[in-house]
């Protein structure tokens, strides 16, 4: 067949006018559809959706009127509408990135520079803390200046690296692709116009510059992508430090009683958190409380130790310790303008469980938006799963929950903080469950009242693995 | 996003898109119990991914619901393997039992179902909209080069699987 025959064959099907009973049959499957989606307090399988009585009566007694009725389609597309494709394109050409993060008086807590490979990953790296750390990696020096001890640590860059974000190229991938949705285009930011995204995994709200497409915050940092000042990256040595270099081949040199110290906490610190972690998902609390315990005493803005930390007490009917640590993490967060829904559901859960009503109502109200949101972005409820399982961090990607189990498990914990039971059911497709989460969404705007059931009746989660990862 | 306001969006993203769709899926099946099923589907996926409805890139999100929704229908009659009974199809063999025209048009839309994606809108675009390449390329978001190249692949597969199915059917 030639290619001439078959374009005449698309010219012939596209010059094809729609039969006025074609129209009809769109126009009565779209007022069935929503008649029977829409019914309110009914569980609608989907084959009643599908197929439906209506729908194939209307295909089958129809009347073939060979009306000549010309359509004309209003294009609806706008060439300037955003997509994440364009932010994409846009971060192939960024070499350096400038990141700030202010304090709620404005001052810098916290500055970076960094400048991107073309692998994705750091190349140099600068974070300035005042007043008393500045990190500087010239790609083959790790420089740590303890301003308040007046001392450098020099180390090699294998041993140990400073980072904002591991692969900057693959956050900025996620950032772009299935993991986020566009929430509103052209917000107002700061006085500057911005596109707000939502960065599903972390449940956190980003910006996105509609002229370069490039992200400029993301949580409480901002982000900018200009070449920094001569310098930035130069290891620098100020006169009368003493430095410390604990690079391979280098002189020995001594190490500071405090230093050692330090090293040594973090080593122990390092192992107590990981043999934790094994104690808490082996089911072992006294033992996984006691050595998160270590942890945070070390290293005190450990978040996930202090939340682990919670979890172990928790269960261990310790609801007053658990309070107290998840609300440290809450606090934390709160510094970077962040919310961490995870820990408000385990706030909320210790403050029912001891019969605290309003306060478990107010920290559940502030999870249950974001855990409703998760049924239908599964990416929602990664962090959800992750604080649950203190082995998540070391699964492979294919080892992870899967979509269908992880919205098995987000519709156990709704159950479990409403009481409401929707039908959902992990077996049958998710156009099957589509009833049951549009049940959700519509409980929650008309009602939302939580209700502590902790024997809820909960769905099996399914074993079989229908999709690697997430 | 509220059920409410999702309920809200979905009537007015109907009623802006059901005279398109009813176009669309229409040309991409010629048959109405077809046609019916992807609209079905089409109205699904409006459904559930309305917030990407919300706002102007709605129209370019709209091709791809009714080109899925496309071929899930046509995958629901000719199965996931590609094959089709014949008594599904209306088959008008001549009285030489060559492939008719009409069968031609038949097989034409099955296999622009199977095409990858970005085939199968530029074809919709190109050949059922009548656009133009620089208006492709646009919803495409790409070059006129790139349109003109998705364009001209999608004929190109079309051509050689037509070959072969209508040497299979012949």
């Amino acid at each position: 067949m030639s290619k001439e025959s078959i374009e005449d064959i698309l010219k012939e099907i596209g010059s094809e006018d729609v039969p006025a009973d074609v129209h009809k049959i769109a126009r009565e499957t779209s007022r069935d559809f929503s008649e029977t989606l829409m019914r309110p307090g009914q569980h609608i399988l989907w084959s009643d959706i599908m197929k439906s009585r209506i729908a194939k009566l209307a295909a089958a007694a129809v009347i073939i009127v060979a009306v000549a009725l010309s359509i004309t389609i209003v294009d609806k597309l706008t060439p300037e509408a955003y997509a994440f494709e364009q932010t994409l394109e846009a971060v192939k050409d960024v070499q350096f990135m400038h990141i700030v993060r202010r304090d709620k008086a404005g001052q810098i807590e916290d500055e970076r520079w960094i400048e991107i490979g073309p692998d994705g990953f750091q190349v140099r790296y600068r974070q300035d803390n005042p007043p008393s750390r500045l990190i500087v990696e010239d790609g083959e020096t790790v420089s740590v200046y303890y301003k308040d001890k007046n001392t450098i640590v020099l180390y090699d860059p294998k041993d140990r690296q400073y980072q904002w974000i591991g692969n900057l190229g693959e956050w900025l991938k996620e950032l772009t692709g299935q993991s986020s949705i566009v929430i509103e285009e052209n917000v107002d930011y700061w006085g500057r116009k911005a596109h707000r995204v939502r960065w599903l995994k972390l449940n956190q709200d980003c910006y996105v510059d509609p002229e370069t497409k490039l992200p400029i915050a993301v949580g409480g940092y901002e982000i900018s992508y200009e070449y920094p000042p001569e310098g930035t990256f130069d290891v620098v040595i100020p006169n009368g430090v003493q430095v410390v270099d604990k690079r391979p081949g280098a002189e020995p040199t001594e190490e500071p009683e405090w230093l050692a110290d330090k090293l040594a906490d973090g080593k122990v610190a390092g192992t107590n958190f990981r043999n934790a972690r094994y104690a808490l998902a082996a089911g072992q609390y006294e033992e996984a409380a006691e050595l998160f315990a270590k942890v945070v005493e070390v290293q005190h803005g450990r978040n996930w130790a202090w939340f682990w930390l919670g979890k172990a007490h928790y269960e261990l009917g310790e609801y007053d310790a658990a309070i107290y640590e998840f609300s440290k993490v809450i606090d934390m967060f709160a510094d970077s303008q962040m919310v961490p829904h995870y820990c408000n559901l385990a706030r909320g859960l210790a403050y029912a469980a001891k019969g605290m009503k309003d306060m478990a109502r107010r920290d559940l109200h502030t999870a249950l938006p974001v855990m409703i949101d998760a049924l239908r972005n599964i990416e929602g409820a990664t962090l959800f799963d992750y604080a649950d399982d203190p082995l998540y961090r070391s699964l492979p990607k294919d080892k992870r929950p899967t979509a269908q189990q992880s919205l098995a498990v987000m519709v156990n914990r709704l159950r479990i903080i409403t009481s409401q039971n929707f039908g959902y059911d992990p077996y049958v497709s998710a156009e099957e469950n589509e009833q049951a989460i549009a049940a959700w969404e519509e409980w929650y705007e008309n009602s939302g009242e939580i209700e502590f059931t902790p024997d809820a009746e909960l769905v099996p989660i399914p074993e079989v693995v229908e999709e690697a990862g997430k | 996003m509220k059920y409410s306001r999702r309920a809200k969006l979905f009537r007015q993203v109907k009623a802006d898109y059901i005279d398109f769709l009813a176009s669309v899926l229409w040309k991409l099946t010629g048959d109405r119990e077809l046609f019916t099923e992807a609209m079905q589907y089409s109205l699904l996926g409006m459904w559930r991914h309305i917030e990407k409805l919300n706002g102007p890139k709605a129209g370019a999100y709209i091709y791809r619901i009714a080109l899925t929704a496309n071929s899930a229908a046509w995958q629901n009659r000719i199965g996931r393997n590609g094959e089709i009974s014949e008594a599904q199809v209306s088959v008008e063999k001549g009285p030489d039992e060559k492939v008719s025209r009409s069968e031609l048009v038949g097989i034409v839309r099955r296999t622009i179902a199977q095409l990858p994606a970005r085939q199968s809108k530029a074809i919709v675009m190109r050949y059922f909209e009548q656009q133009s390449y620089e208006a492709v390329a646009d919803k495409l978001n790409c070059t006129e080069a790139g349109a003109r190249s998705h364009v001209s692949k999608a004929v190109a597969t079309l051509k050689r699987k037509l070959a072969t199915l209508t040497e299979c059917e012949e």
